[in-house]
């Protein structure tokens, strides 16, 4: 009895000192509540979804007119999340000499008392850059609209659907006080560029904006999001895929709560590293774009 | 196909990420759809209930992440609100 009890003592105290936390999970009135989307997913004149349904390869005017419909929408939808673009250029195996632009756009929103590099985000991540036409299967013009126009459009609905929550929540710790031991975490989507490869896929020639990204980038402990390729006929239950360390062994691998549950656990260690530089912080202030 | 696929699973974004400890759930349907790089993945091939389906479900795992039970608005409230904001005309700024 007395080692029962000094076992849970000394988890709690484990548990405390980890900063573990648990979730509350969503009652089902919570998750019958969540609004639709309705006609913002309208393939022809939806909000959201009809501007990304374009073409629009890296470095293109498509591609310019899609980052303006994500600036202008997050502008208008949600004013207290922060954009920033993320420039890179790079050669391509299609372009010759000519250095290509790939712009990844990071929308952001963190707990107002934070600091950035003090904070952990989970990070909602889809790329918004269409493929290039080939010789063999992708012809000119080509959507891409599974690929990754859809996944697109879902986290900007899932943004907006949180936004007033996170305020409420945010606010509400904010009145009670905060003690400094509070679990801080924000919410960042990374809208990643040039994904796709220009003629065929290698390692230099493909995830042009993510492996920038990745080298400017210091993410501290979250977790990455990828939505791609859906939805579309066929593909109901997508394959889900965790790195090897949160997937000891894999039960039910189309399982969405099994991943829920092995990350209810999981711990938020604040970065102590330097905040993400970026190269630019407004969207105005773009260079790359002749105004 | 077999390019695609390497000891982490499909190609994608995540994997510089990962290459760096980043934990990631990758959600993508493998084998890839039928439409994957061909003109039919347009707008027409989308299956939208499923869209609208996956929406949630990011919503729902966002909303838990975030630990959001209780202050999430009635569904009515929050679809006024989506609805009151696509009356707005947008504003069009310059990149």
């Amino acid at each position: 009895m007395m080692e029962t009890r000094f076992l849970q003592t000394l988890l709690c105290l484990t548990y405390l000192l980890l900063g573990i936390s648990a979730f509350t999970p969503l009652s089902d009135e919570t998750l019958q509540n969540l609004p639709s989307a309705g006609t913002d997913f309208d393939i022809h004149d939806g909000a959201i979804l009809a501007p990304i349904l374009i073409p629009r390869v890296a470095g293109t005017p498509g591609s310019k007119l899609v980052q303006q419909h994500f600036v202008d929408w997050f502008q208008l939808h949600l004013p207290k999340w922060t954009i920033e673009f993320q420039n890179s250029t790079s050669k391509t195996p299609a372009t010759g000499d000519k250095q290509i632009p790939f712009v990844n756009i990071i929308i952001t929103r963190d707990p107002p008392w934070t600091k950035p590099g003090d904070v952990g985000r989970l990070a909602l991540v889809a790329h918004y850059d269409s493929k290039m036409e080939d010789t063999h299967q992708t012809p000119p013009g080509f959507i891409g609209a599974t690929d990754s126009a859809a996944p697109c459009a879902i986290i900007m609905h899932a943004a907006r659907s949180v936004d007033e929550a996170l305020t409420k929540k945010w606010t509400a710790m904010e009145a009670e006080g905060l003690n400094g031991l509070e679990e801080e975490k924000g919410v960042q989507i990374l809208l990643l560029d040039g994904e796709e490869a220009m003629v065929e896929w290698t390692d230099t020639d493909s995830l042009y904006g993510a492996r920038y990204g990745c080298i400017q980038d210091r993410f501290g402990r979250c977790l990455l999001t990828l939505l791609d390729h859906w939805p579309s006929p066929g593909s109901r239950l997508p394959m889900l895929r965790c790195p090897r360390t949160t997937m000891p062994s894999v039960p039910s691998p189309s399982s969405f709560f099994w991943i829920f549950s092995v990350h209810q656990t999981q711990t938020y260690r604040r970065s102590s590293k330097p905040p993400i530089g970026h190269t630019n912080i407004s969207p105005s202030l773009n260079p790359d774009y002749e105004h | 196909m077999d390019t695609f696929l390497n000891a982490w699973g499909v190609q994608d974004d995540h994997i510089p990420f990962m290459a760096r400890g980043v934990e990631v759930l990758h959600i993508i349907p493998t084998p890839f759809p039928s439409v994957w790089h061909t003109g039919d993945d347009d707008g027409e091939h989308l299956d939208i209930p499923t869209v609208h389906d996956w929406a949630k479900i990011v919503t729902a795992f966002v909303a838990e992440w975030m630990d959001l039970e209780g202050t999430l608005p009635p569904k009515a409230e929050a679809e006024a609100q989506i609805r009151a904001k696509r009356s707005v005309p947008l504003r069009k700024t310059e990149l």
